[in-house]
């Protein structure tokens, strides 16, 4: 919930732009923020929507061909993402979910058990590498979580990968569409994974998987580039940068995976002082902390750490506004104490980037002076105290924090 | 005859395509095309890059198209947050904050060539300000003034409170403030 500043600067661009009140109407009537709504107010008013650009018919009727064109071409997965490419072939063919378990059926009622098992090992060229690909098709089908469907792919993939580093010399003409399933099946995997994160669930696990699995990729990619005929090699070329480029976009989604950990923990440390159960609002918040810390260390292993510290600068800066909109005040100095601590840290370590340092090492230096300054709610200090207010007002001072908590902890 | 609202149209359309039927999703094209076209231009002051990122907008939206959620926003919020992160990826590719360099049309307010050429060095002011905000900071401000979206809508959107709406475009206005007060000191 917005404090009452920005609804009064919300309701007053409002009322301006709807010609209910003139500019100096809502100055008047707020004669104390009248320093501060006065040039936001004319910075809101001045920004204007251009006049209409509209897209020239020509492009129009050319995009929505081409659209269309696109779409037929490349059919989605479609909602529930029931259904799936089983070929193995870049040319995937899509079958219904009633033939998918029609086939599996069949093909396992035909073949039996033991021809399935045989099949584990063929490579492509064998009369059982079809068998293989079926059955990879049916532990996809029957993945029904999030989770284990990126698992699954996920297998898959270093299947596929497991495949290229044993293939005859002679069957190098199947090194290039391995690869282009190791891709695709690398990349639904992550798909999912990230699926995962934005519908709340917890992925640093699976993610820590992908982590370590794609390393793994990486490793047998440069021995088969090293093994295979040299007109196959580009092919591998390309899978090592698959894999780098999917490695990449897993570090990232763990470190998301890990800010959104801390986001939910911290809508329940709201629950718990909402209900009164302060130890629980204390541990939480110590385990917010450790969140805090393994989003730092994965973010440190990303390109992009500076856009992941202002991503979540922004989304526990949110989610503290709404949490100390509305908990009681026995639990408010440990949420301001926390949200402090986030903002001056991310703060810090962005610099820190910006300098060239590593990330891990600025944000435990970080942790080492904050520890020095701040009081421990379960230390000897009692918050609130007289003691405990001139450590914060110290830490203020020295630390430049006055603008990110704008008034003292109320304990 | 009772008649068909235009947003149940839109919401049979919406479930028509993402069960695979690409006329209606041709058809939510032809409804949305304008508005995301404007909504690009607006950020990348070029017609080549605008009408690439439009139809790349529509492709995504297509292959997103399970994702969408009818949360309370619009459909055609839902592609201009495709088209946000899409003008980011532009700029971040292209090593550089901003282009405006292209010509704004002026305001309809603006009659004589000085003012003409007052309000359009204002606006362009103001644009490069806005492209150097926080890309949520950015995408709440050109939602709500650009495209004149409500606070309910760009909340639903976000999936956050109206509050942290208001919030978001309080911090963004004080951080517009600060930059034009730099670049113009």
């Amino acid at each position: 919930m917005a404090t009452k500043k920005e609804e009064i600067l919300a309701q007053c661009i409002a009322d301006v732009k709807a010609e209910r009140a003139s500019v100096e109407d809502c100055l008047a009537k707020y004669p104390r923020l009248r320093k501060e709504l006065e040039p936001l107010l004319k910075i809101a008013l001045a920004i204007e929507p251009p006049p209409e650009v509209s897209p020239s018919p020509t492009f129009k009727a050319r995009a929505r061909a081409r659209l269309l064109a696109q779409i037929h071409a490349q059919r989605p997965v479609t909602k529930g993402r029931r259904l799936r490419y089983i070929s193995w072939t870049p040319r995937e063919r899509r079958f219904s979910m009633v033939a998918i378990v029609i086939a599996i059926i069949v093909a396992l009622a035909a073949i039996g058990g033991g021809t399935v098992y045989a099949s584990q090992d063929a490579l492509p060229g064998d009369v059982l590498y079809p068998v293989k690909t079926t059955i990879e098709d049916a532990r996809l089908f029957f993945a029904f979580s999030d989770e284990a469907k990126a698992g699954t792919y996920l297998a898959i993939a270093g299947t596929r990968l497991d495949e290229l580093s044993r293939l005859p010399g002679e069957r190098s003409r199947f090194v290039e569409r391995l690869m282009e399933r190791y891709r695709y099946n690398l990349e639904r995997g992550l798909d999912f994974a990230e699926q995962r994160i934005e519908q709340g669930g917890n992925a640093s696990g699976l993610l820590a998987r992908f982590q370590e699995r794609l390393a793994h990729h990486q490793e047998v990619l440069q021995t088969v580039y090293e093994q295979v005929p040299e007109e196959a090699q580009p092919a591998i070329e390309h899978a090592i940068n698959v894999s780098g480029q999917g490695l990449e976009r897993a570090n990232r989604l763990r470190a998301r995976a890990h800010l959104e950990n801390a986001a939910q923990r911290l809508a329940r440390v709201s629950e718990m002082a909402q209900a009164g159960r302060m130890d629980e609002v204390i541990e939480l918040l110590g385990e917010y902390d450790e969140d805090l810390a393994s989003f730092v260390e994965a973010a440190s292993e990303t390109g992009d750490v500076e856009l992941l510290l202002e991503l979540a600068c922004e989304r526990l800066d949110l989610v503290f506004v709404d949490v100390l909109a509305i908990v009681p005040d026995e639990a408010r100095s440990a949420i301001e104490d926390a949200q402090a601590k986030t903002m001056k840290g991310f703060d810090e370590a962005t610099e820190a980037v910006d300098r060239g340092q590593d990330l891990k090492d600025a944000w435990q230096e970080f942790e080492v002076e904050w520890e020095e300054f701040m009081p421990q709610w379960e230390g000897e200090m009692e918050p609130g105290s007289e003691k405990w207010q001139d450590a914060w007002q110290e830490f203020k001072t020295e630390r430049g924090h006055s603008q990110l908590v704008p008034t003292p902890p109320i304990p | 005859m009772e008649q068909i609202e235009p947003a149940e149209i839109e919401a049979l359309l919406i479930e028509q395509a993402a069960k695979g039927d690409a006329q209606s999703f041709a058809r939510l094209y032809d409804l949305n095309v304008d508005r995301v076209y404007r909504h690009i231009f607006y950020r990348v002051s070029d017609i080549g890059v605008a009408e690439d990122l439009t139809q790349e907008v529509f492709l995504k939206g297509w292959q997103a198209l399970h994702r969408y959620k009818r949360t309370g926003s619009p459909f055609v919020a839902w592609l201009l947050t495709i088209a946000h992160n899409l003008v980011i990826d532009h700029y971040r590719a292209r090593k550089r904050e901003t282009s405006l360099e292209a010509s704004i049309l002026p305001s309809d307010s603006a009659t004589t060539p000085q003012q003409i050429a007052e309000v359009r060095w204002e606006q362009r002011e103001l644009e490069r300000a806005i492209m150097q905000l926080r890309p949520e900071q950015q995408l709440v401000i050109v939602l709500r003034f650009i495209d004149g979206f409500e606070y309910s809508e760009i909340a639903a959107l976000l999936r956050k409170s109206e509050g942290a709406v208001r919030v978001i475009q309080h911090r963004a206005l004080k951080e517009l403030r600060r930059i034009l007060g730099k670049e113009i000191g």
